[in-house]
């Protein structure tokens, strides 16, 4: 299969992009001091935006890995990026789970009270 | 030298019967309260009662409040910790028991069970005993450790015991974590008859099925994906 792509900007591939560009610049302010998390955002928005501009893009390189059409390609990438999302949010919130835990903890017992008739403190 | 004996009771919404609980267990223990973020009148219902009582700030479950009430008697100086339900079902005359054998025997825990005597087994309402045989097979496989009551919240340890178990699991799948600890730790434990008291108010307030099957997941999860 030959690639002869060629670039072309609809209406709603200009809209599209300028979309992606958006989310791309809010992400950097997004993620401050996590490079990583950065790189990776741009790097996703930026091939947004090419598979926008370039729309036999996804069909091509769907075609050479045997995934069909380039949409399907799409799909297979969102729906592992999705739960990939979803693993990575989780383990964040039981992170914040065992440090809220702890706070919890602290305070009770740094603020326990010894009610009437207790032996020791 | 006199050994302190610490009662660890955790408690969330036991404003009801935790007086009642409290007073059974005399006056020989320190006793340690701990209030799960109760939004009942938990508080005023011990205030007069000789009792350390902690409050959690958010509702985080038994295995939480248990883990404080274990830090707390740590740092107080506990020589032994007992664990002890808020809603009346344990027999306060089974401490001194257990206490006695884990002396005796030089063990680091000892773990009550509601399998090991007939009149206690047959107390167990039906269903609950036919879900309790189930999970003993699952959290056997799960642990490694083959015990004839899975879930069995009273439970009676020393200080080797308190220093080492550190509970993660905040809500109901502490009790499978203490068994995995207790193996992976080495720590010596026994068995022991206890009676549970099945009251309606219990049976209400107990767990569902729906529950046991939520915290053998929860123990499945952290077993191989934590």
């Amino acid at each position: 299969m030959n690639a002869d792509f060629h670039f072309s900007f609809t209406p709603i591939q200009l809209l599209l992009s300028v979309l992606l560009l958006i989310i791309a610049v809010a992400s950097l302010r997004l993620f401050r001091n996590r490079l990583l998390y950065r790189l990776f955002f741009v790097a996703i928005v930026l091939t947004g935006i090419l598979f926008v501009a370039v729309p036999e893009l996804p069909y091509y390189i769907a075609n050479r890995l045997g995934v069909g059409r380039g949409v399907d390609l799409l799909f297979y990438l969102l729906f592992t990026g999705f739960l990939m999302l979803i693993a990575i949010l989780y383990r964040r919130i039981l992170q914040h789970d065992v440090i809220l835990t702890q706070i919890i903890r602290q305070n009770a017992i740094k603020n326990h009270r010894v009610f009437q008739g207790t032996k020791k403190a | 030298m006199i050994e302190q004996v610490y009662i660890v009771i955790p408690s969330y919404n036991e404003g009801k019967v935790i007086r009642q609980t409290i007073n059974s267990l005399g006056n020989q223990y320190h006793v340690v309260l701990v209030d799960d973020a109760s939004t009942d009148e938990t508080a005023n219902a011990v205030r007069d009662l000789p009792v350390c009582y902690l409050r959690h700030d958010i509702n985080l479950g038994q295995g939480a409040a248990l883990q404080t009430g274990m830090d707390f008697a740590r740092q107080q100086g506990a020589d032994i910790v007992v664990h002890f339900d808020a809603d009346g079902q344990h027999n306060p005359a089974d401490i001194d028991r257990f206490i006695e054998t884990l002396r005796t025997q030089k063990l680091d825990v000892v773990l009550g069970s509601r399998f090991l005597r007939r009149e206690d087994l047959m107390a167990i309402p039906r269903l609950r005993r036919l879900l309790l045989r189930v999970a003993r097979v699952i959290n056997g496989l799960l642990t490694g450790l083959w015990l004839s009551d899975a879930h069995n919240g009273f439970r009676v340890m020393n200080r080797r015991a308190l220093n080492a178990i550190q509970l993660k699991e905040n809500r109901m799948a502490h009790a499978s974590e203490i068994l995995m600890q207790i193996r992976r730790l080495g720590l010596k434990y026994v068995e022991m008859p206890t009676h549970i008291i099945y009251t309606d108010y219990s049976q209400v307030k107990g767990q569902r099925w729906q529950g046991a099957v939520d915290i053998l997941i929860d123990v499945f999860i952290n077993k191989y994906f934590r």
